[in-house]
């Protein structure tokens, strides 16, 4: 029988590659040689009947009462039925049936203790294993699932849910390789579970196989048109390949469809940003920060974007529209929102509202190191060098920014010819971080300055 | 050293016209042991009953199932095609304490024992009706010979 469907698909695979070489016959010729199809029999691995499990002929009384209780749902009834013989004195068959019977109560532990019962008598009950399997995924014991998923299949069970099981776990416990025979399996055996095909296409994804994933992708896509889960892998496959058109394409249908998640806007954004559709951009963006998981790390990656593409007019809008949201914010994070209105307004030539932005976002956070050395930085340009000192000396106290802060104010008192500072400060950086680049070379630069000055003035004297 | 309990039980025969007092220890076995040379001797399982009903709660928590893991592994033992043969060749009955699974051989291995103790048993009966019939052929011989001889 399999070597006929054997023989059949091959024929099927010859009649396809002849179509092909019809249909391109126009085209250049190329050669292919395909190896003969192989045929594999199936391993003898014992008779048949070890794998299944039969009521023994004085049993099929009590088995038929037993039914019947069942049929009228009185499990408790048929288990104490059960509990008078002792395990060895039930047919294999009937301890599944009290396996099951615990397993449906969720007795778990006199389940399992049955089952491997059964097993102990018959180690080949393909039933047995699956059932089994069940029962450890139900208490989180995978790794005994996935024991007795791939005994089952190796004893030859053709159940889609068992090898549908075996390779989630797989999937989980040894990585995509080792799942995917196991799910093409459970879709060959169910071709319309989509759980299968889903987890088929996990697998491809992670294996990177992206045009096999693709492939897969296309033929479910074409028959659950509105899932916006497809999409959404549709747009991931096409952001492997960099194909960002066709990711947009697809994030903005899974949108459509009803997707909403928070990163799924915000990539969509992203996207339209980097394909220069801004005022979708913003769109999205408006949504997405309307959601109550609005996040300001969100806004400072736009704004380092926007910034970079000098795009001040939409960075203004990006601000506005997060600006609607603040009150969502820790101070921490407001005060961050207020460094990037600070930052705009000084592109804006707005020193005066730059000012106010600035001062704003430390009394909302007076320890924001990123502030401190900004509001520095635009007060040294403003020549209020008073100010700027000070600010780089709070920056000073804070670890995670004290060596641009006392960079800053080195640099600080060269605009104020201040070199003797300078390089004292600049001496106590290089001792502290010796391996800083530069700091060396401005050390010389300034002790050649310094010397010269000294020259200078005995000349003149 | 393991307290020793102790159950009563009436052992009734199996007539049931008859009882009497049994003691049975309910703890301190080993019970898998038990249970082991239970089944490897081809006894039934339920050798275990008098304990399990006498003891009741006394009995040692456990005690049941290292008995019955113990009886397994001696019934498996104990139900092959060879035990059932040389059963059979004993023209002894085929004793009901075999698992479904192992039934099959165990009884084939019987029935095969028992046509050989048949065909023992008939040959024998063939030989000694030769051996009467010899010796019938014999005495006779022996008594035409001698009223020949008169």
């Amino acid at each position: 029988m399999s070597i006929r469907r054997t023989v059949l698909a091959a024929a099927l695979f010859l009649t396809y590659t002849l179509s092909l070489s019809e249909g391109t016959a126009a085209a250049p010729q190329f050669e292919i040689k395909l190896g003969k199809p192989e045929f594999v029999l199936p391993q003898f691995t014992g008779p048949y009947q070890e794998r299944e499990a039969s009521i023994a002929l004085e049993e099929y009384e009590t088995a038929e009462r037993l039914r019947e209780l069942l049929d009228a749902g009185k499990r408790q009834q048929v288990l104490a039925e059960l509990e008078k013989f002792y395990s060895i004195e039930l047919s294999p068959a009937m301890l599944m049936l009290q396996a099951q019977i615990y397993f449906s109560l969720e007795m778990y532990d006199k389940a399992e203790a049955t089952y491997l019962e059964v097993l102990k008598r018959m180690p080949q009950l393909i039933r047995a294993h699956s059932d089994l399997g069940q029962l450890y995924l139900v208490r989180e014991q995978p790794q005994k699932a996935r024991h007795h998923f791939a005994r089952a299949v190796a004893l030859g069970s053709n159940e889609a849910l068992v090898h549908g099981q075996l390779a989630y776990l797989n999937l989980t416990q040894y990585g995509p390789y080792s799942a995917i025979s196991s799910y093409q399996q459970a879709a060959a055996l169910e071709p319309d579970n989509f759980q299968w095909q889903q987890g088929l296409l996990a697998a491809l994804i992670q294996a990177r196989m992206y045009d096999a994933a693709e492939a897969l992708l296309d033929e479910i896509t074409a028959r659950k048109p509105n899932m916006p889960e497809l999409w959404l892998n549709k747009a991931t496959l096409a952001l492997h390949k960099e194909d960002y058109r066709r990711a947009l394409t697809s994030l903005e249908m899974a949108l459509l469809l009803g997707n909403e998640d928070q990163r799924n806007l915000q990539t969509s954004a992203k996207l339209h940003l980097q394909l220069g559709s801004y005022d979708r951009a913003m769109a999205l963006l408006e949504k997405s920060f309307g959601r109550n998981d609005f996040d300001i790390a969100s806004v400072t990656e736009y704004f380092t974007w926007l910034s970079h593409l000098e795009l001040w007019d939409d960075l203004k809008k990006l601000l506005d529209i997060a600006g609607k949201h603040l009150g969502k914010l820790k101070p921490a994070q407001q005060s961050r929102y207020y460094l990037h209105m600070a930052q705009l307004e000084v592109q804006r030539k707005r020193f005066t509202q730059a000012d106010q932005m600035f001062n704003r976002s430390l009394n909302l956070d007076p320890t924001n190191g990123e502030c401190l050395l900004a509001y520095a930085e635009f007060l040294t340009k403003q020549k209020d060098y008073i100010r700027a000192e000070l600010l780089y000396m709070r920056a000073d106290a804070l670890s995670s920014v004290e060596k641009q802060a006392q960079l800053g104010r080195a640099q600080l008192y060269i605009e104020m010819q201040n070199y003797k500072s300078a390089l004292e400060l600049l001496r106590q950086i290089h001792q502290k971080y010796p391996d800083s680049a530069g700091v060396k070379d401005n050390i010389e630069i300034i002790e050649n300055i310094i010397a010269l000055d000294k020259s200078n003035d005995t000349k003149l004297r | 050293m393991k307290q020793q309990i102790f159950g009563l039980l009436i052992a009734a025969s199996l007539s049931g016209c008859a009882g009497s007092v049994k003691e049975v220890s309910c703890a301190g076995l080993d019970w898998e042991d038990f249970g082991y040379q239970t089944g490897k001797k081809g006894k039934s399982v339920r050798t275990f009953d008098p304990y399990r009903d006498g003891c009741g709660e006394n009995l040692e928590p456990g005690a049941m199932n290292q008995y019955l893991d113990g009886y397994t592994r001696g019934i498996i033992e104990f139900c092959t095609y060879e035990n059932g043969y040389e059963l059979g060749s004993e023209n002894k009955a085929l004793p009901d304490v075999c698992p479904t699974e192992l039934k099959p051989a165990f009884a084939k291995g019987h029935s095969v024992g028992i046509i050989e103790f048949r065909e023992k048993l008939s040959k024998l009966k063939r030989f000694n009706e030769d051996e009467a019939s010899m010796q019938e052929r014999t005495s006779a011989e022996k008594a035409a010979d001698t009223s020949y001889g008169k």
